[in-house]
C-alpha cells in the first residue's frame, strides 16, 4: 500500500501552483510584454502570485479561471474589481451562493463585450 | 487582449487550491443572468431589479428579482429541464427593452453543477458633441441635456428634466443606460445681451436685457452694470428671472443710473453682464451722460440763439441749439467742458451742476 502524508500532498499542491504561476508569468509576459517591462520580472511574479490569492479569496480555484482573473489584473488593474470600469465585477465576486466558475464564466460573458 | 478569457467559455483544468463548492451534490442550481447591452460600444452590465421566474421544471421556486449582480439564483432544486423566464415591468421598460428571442429559455441543470441562463436587454444611450464650427470642437462650453421621459404607458412625460449638465470636451459627451424619451441639448449660455437705449441718461430709468438658452424660466439671474475700464469692480447690480418669451427665454430688468453709484467711473462708458444659472454673457459698451443746462446771454444778458459746439476733457464733442437764452445737452459722465464754440460773439455761457458752484464761460469778440 502507498500512503502519502500530509507534508507530501502540500509539497505536491506547493510545487503544482509554483507550476502555475511561472506558466501565467510567462503568459502575461507574452501578452502584456509592455505592462511587464514596466513591472520587471519580480514584479510580474509579485503581481500573478497576488492574483492566485486573491482569486482563492473568492473561491476561484479551477487553473483556467484563475488564469482569466490575473488576465483581468494585468489588463485592467491589481484591485479591477474596485477600478470604475469593473466595479461591478466586486458583485459578482462576492456573490456568496456561486462557485468560482460560475463568477467567473459570469464575468467573462460581460468582459467579452469590452 | 483576451481579458477574463474567452468569451463563453467554462472553467477548466485542475484545482490549484481546494475549491468550494456552491451547488450542493445530487442538486441543480440555476443562476439567471441578465445583461443589458450598450449597444453604442458593445459593453455589458447586470441590470438590477429584473423579475426572474422558473416557469416549469420539477422544483418551483417564487419570483427573484436580479440583485446588484444582475443576477437571480436558485439553488436546492431537483434536477432536470428548467424553463426560466425574465419579465421587463413597471419602471424598468423605461430604461430597457428586452432583446427577442426569447423572453424563456429551457435547458437542464443538475448533478451538482449550476446552469447559467443568461437573457440581454437592450439599453439606450445618448450621445453629445459641442462644434464652435469649421470642425473645432467647443471644449469648455457649458450645455445641458433635458429629457421627457417615456411613460410604461409610452406617452412622454409633460415636464422637462434634467439629465446633465456639464461642459462639453473635445471628445464627445456619452451617457449610457439612459431612459427612453424625448431629448433636448442647449447650449448654456446668453446671447443678444444689450441695452434698451443707445445712451443712458443719469437719473433716467433704462432697461437690461439679454436672451438666454440652457436654462429653466424662472431661474434667477443678475444684470450686473460695470466699468468698460474695469470689469472687476460692479457699479451696480440688477436682480431679474428668466422669462419664457415668443423669440425665446430671456433675462431682463430695468436699472436707474444714480449719480452716487457712478463715482469711481474711470471711462465714460459702462457695459452690463447677465448671469443666470451657468449662464453669462456681457453686453457692448455704452455711453453714460448726464443732462445739463446751459444759460447763453451776451454781454447785456440778453439771451441769445443759435449753435454751440461743445468740446470735453475726454475728447467728446456735443452738438447743441440755445434758445431763448437756454441749452440743454448731455455731457459725457465724469469729463469737464473744455471748450465751447459759439457763432455769437461776445457772449457769456454759464452753468450749474448738481452740488457745485456755476461755472461760466466768457467768449471774447
Amino acid at each position: 500500500m502507498l500512503y502519502i502524508r500530509q507534508s507530501q500532498m502540500d509539497a505536491f499542491a506547493k510545487a503544482f501552483v509554483a507550476d502555475f504561476e511561472r506558466a501565467a508569468v510567462a503568459g502575461m509576459q507574452d501578452q502584456y510584454p509592455e505592462r511587464c517591462e514596466a513591472l520587471g520580472d519580480e514584479g510580474c511574479q509579485k503581481l500573478v502570485r497576488y492574483g492566485v490569492e486573491k482569486a482563492r479569496g473568492f473561491g476561484i480555484t479551477k487553473e483556467y479561471d484563475v488564469q482569466a482573473f490575473v488576465d483581468l489584473m494585468f489588463a485592467y488593474s491589481a484591485d479591477f474589481e474596485l477600478s470604475p470600469e469593473l466595479g461591478w465585477t466586486k458583485a459578482v465576486l462576492d456573490e456568496a451562493e456561486l462557485d468560482g466558475t460560475t463568477k467567473m464564466a459570469v464575468i467573462r460573458r460581460r468582459v467579452g463585450g469590452r | 487582449m483576451n481579458p477574463g478569457g474567452k468569451k463563453g467559455a467554462k472553467g477548466g483544468g485542475k484545482d490549484l487550491h481546494e475549491p468550494v463548492q456552491a451547488c450542493p451534490p445530487l442538486k441543480a442550481c440555476i443562476i439567471v443572468q441578465v445583461d443589458a447591452v450598450n449597444e453604442e460600444d458593445g459593453t455589458r452590465e447586470g441590470v438590477v431589479g429584473v423579475s426572474t421566474q422558473l416557469l416549469s421544471g420539477p422544483s418551483r421556486a417564487p419570483v427573484k428579482k436580479t440583485t446588484g449582480a444582475g443576477l437571480a439564483i436558485y439553488t436546492e432544486l431537483t434536477p432536470g429541464s428548467y424553463e426560466v423566464g425574465i419579465k421587463v415591468e413597471g419602471g424598468m421598460t423605461k430604461f430597457y427593452d428586452l432583446v427577442p428571442p426569447p423572453a424563456a429559455q429551457t435547458k437542464s441543470a443538475g448533478g451538482g453543477a449550476t446552469q447559467i441562463y443568461e437573457f440581454e436587454l437592450r439599453s439606450n444611450w445618448i450621445g453629445a458633441r459641442v462644434w464652435l464650427g469649421a470642425g473645432k470642437p467647443g471644449k469648455g462650453t457649458p450645455f445641458r441635456l433635458r429629457v421627457k421621459a417615456m411613460k410604461p404607458s409610452g406617452e412622454l412625460s409633460a415636464a422637462w428634466a434634467v439629465q446633465h449638465e456639464g461642459k462639453s470636451e473635445e471628445k464627445a459627451y456619452i451617457e449610457k443606460y439612459v431612459p427612453k424619451g424625448r431629448y433636448e441639448l442647449s447650449v448654456v449660455g446668453v446671447s443678444e445681451a444689450k441695452w434698451g437705449a443707445a445712451r443712458i441718461v443719469v437719473g433716467e430709468a433704462v432697461e437690461l436685457s439679454a436672451k438666454v438658452s440652457g436654462v429653466d424660466a424662472g431661474t434667477a439671474g443678475t444684470l450686473t452694470v460695470y466699468d468698460v475700464r474695469d470689469l472687476t469692480k460692479a457699479i451696480d447690480t440688477v436682480n431679474a428671472t428668466v422669462a419664457a418669451g415668443d423669440g425665446g427665454k430671456e433675462l431682463k430688468g430695468s436699472w436707474t443710473p444714480a449719480k452716487g453709484k457712478l463715482g469711481d467711473l474711470q471711462g465714460s462708458e459702462v457695459v452690463f453682464e447677465a448671469k443666470a444659472g451657468a449662464a453669462k454673457g456681457i453686453s457692448g459698451p455704452v455711453p453714460v451722460v448726464v443732462k445739463e443746462k446751459f444759460e447763453v446771454v451776451d454781454p447785456a444778458a440778453k439771451k441769445l440763439d443759435g449753435h454751440l459746439s461743445l468740446y470735453y476733457s475726454g475728447g467728446a464733442k456735443v452738438e447743441a441749439d440755445a434758445a431763448g437764452g437756454e441749452v440743454e445737452v448731455f455731457a459725457p459722465w465724469g469729463q469737464k467742458l473744455a471748450r465751447i464754440e459759439y457763432g455769437v460773439k461776445p457772449c457769456a455761457v454759464t452753468f450749474e451742476e448738481e452740488g457745485a458752484a456755476a461755472r461760466g464761460f466768457l467768449l471774447s469778440a
